[in-house]
């Protein structure tokens, strides 16, 4: 079988990156309290990643383009816009998410639990856009790195650890 | 500028951090490198690397007159060179599993030195009073590890101030890197 070359776009932490190429491999790397999001339109063939760094902007003037996909309220709505410029339909779209972790577990006390809070914010969001989450790899305390292949749809999660599973 | 401050004395400490880790070991200890700069936040999980890279991570963070955290990573496959130097009359007849936990402990001995070293040496030198906390061991992704630092430090400008310092063991692989980000700088 020929070996398909695959081009690796890598969405680092607050960025949102959005395919429609199947050559295409959307990559995240080391999410720790961090969410990584894959939407997903099956018909048309587009997929979008996003490394959600913080729940929400809280009211910030977000003024500069490259802050806004940190926030979840405002890069989850950004990339479902961006994804549908490439003809996805956001009525069709189906989302996994993976990470929100606590890496040092008990050392801070005092401090919210920022993983979980990005779990349940990107939740809530997908809920009012009405896109059904159909793979999740969440919480724990590890790291872990997410794949989409715009090929196929397919998405693994990735730990330290080497266990690489399909969500 | 109360940063210009801290990297300045940051300098101090790793001159005595590396004459009690040299005493300790019988070796030579490099300060290979000290970088400092203002990186964007994105960029900042690919500081040690690749960040999916597996390293033991010790991880301090200090209040008070200042703020900030220090990270201290070393990579699993070089830290027999520094455990063989801290104890190399049983090291080579410890069982698997007995020199993992031994290399956990050889972690928290280098990182206390570290971390005390510099800690010690911003404090004076800024008269400042600093709280550190005790330091957290975990083993995971580089990235991910600094990535929470980040978080634990509501750090969220575009810019981040970094220091960024590599040093080595002898002739060996052995080694660490110390991550400072001040924070409210």
């Amino acid at each position: 079988m020929a070996e398909v070359k695959q081009n690796v776009i890598v969405v680092k932490l607050g960025q949102i990156a959005w395919s429609d190429r199947p050559e295409d491999l959307l990559v995240t790397y080391s999410l720790g309290s961090c969410v990584g999001l894959v939407l997903w339109d099956p018909v048309e063939r587009v997929g979008g990643m996003a490394h959600v760094f913080l729940p929400s902007s809280n009211g910030r003037n977000v003024s500069r383009p490259e802050e806004a996909p940190r926030f979840a309220d405002i890069g989850i709505p950004l990339l479902i816009q961006r994804m549908e410029r490439k003809g996805a339909s956001r009525r069709r779209l189906v989302a996994r998410m993976a990470g929100g972790a606590s890496l040092f577990p008990g050392l801070f006390k005092e401090m919210p639990d920022i993983g979980a809070q990005n779990v349940s914010a990107v939740v809530e969001i997908l809920r009012k856009h009405s896109i059904p989450i159909v793979g999740s790899d969440v919480g724990g305390n590890y790291g872990r790195t997410m794949r989409l292949e715009i090929r196929t749809g397919r998405t693994t999660v990735a730990t330290a650890f080497g266990v690489e599973r399909e969500i | 500028m109360k940063y210009d401050n801290v990297i300045r004395h940051i300098g101090e400490g790793l001159e005595s951090a590396r004459k009690a880790l040299g005493a300790l070991t019988g070796k030579d200890v490099e300060v290979a490198s000290v970088k400092s700069s203002e990186m964007s936040l994105a960029e900042v999980p690919f500081l040690a690397g690749a960040p999916d890279s597996v390293v033991l991570a010790s991880y301090i963070r200090y209040s008070g007159d200042l703020r900030g955290q220090i990270l201290i990573l070393y990579r699993p496959d070089n830290m027999k060179d520094l455990a063989l130097a801290l104890a190399p009359e049983f090291f080579a007849e410890l069982k698997e599993e007995e020199k993992e936990a031994l290399l956990e402990s050889v972690v928290s001995e280098v990182s206390n030195i570290l971390g005390s070293s510099t800690l010690n040496a911003i404090a004076d030198g800024t008269e400042s009073t600093l709280r550190p906390s005790p330091p957290c061991i975990v083993r995971d992704m580089a990235g991910a590890i600094l990535e929470t630092a980040l978080v634990a430090g509501s750090i969220f400008s575009e810019k981040v101030p970094v220091v960024d310092v590599k040093m080595k063991l002898g002739r060996t692989d052995a080694g660490a890197e110390m991550i400072f980000l001040p924070e409210g700088s």
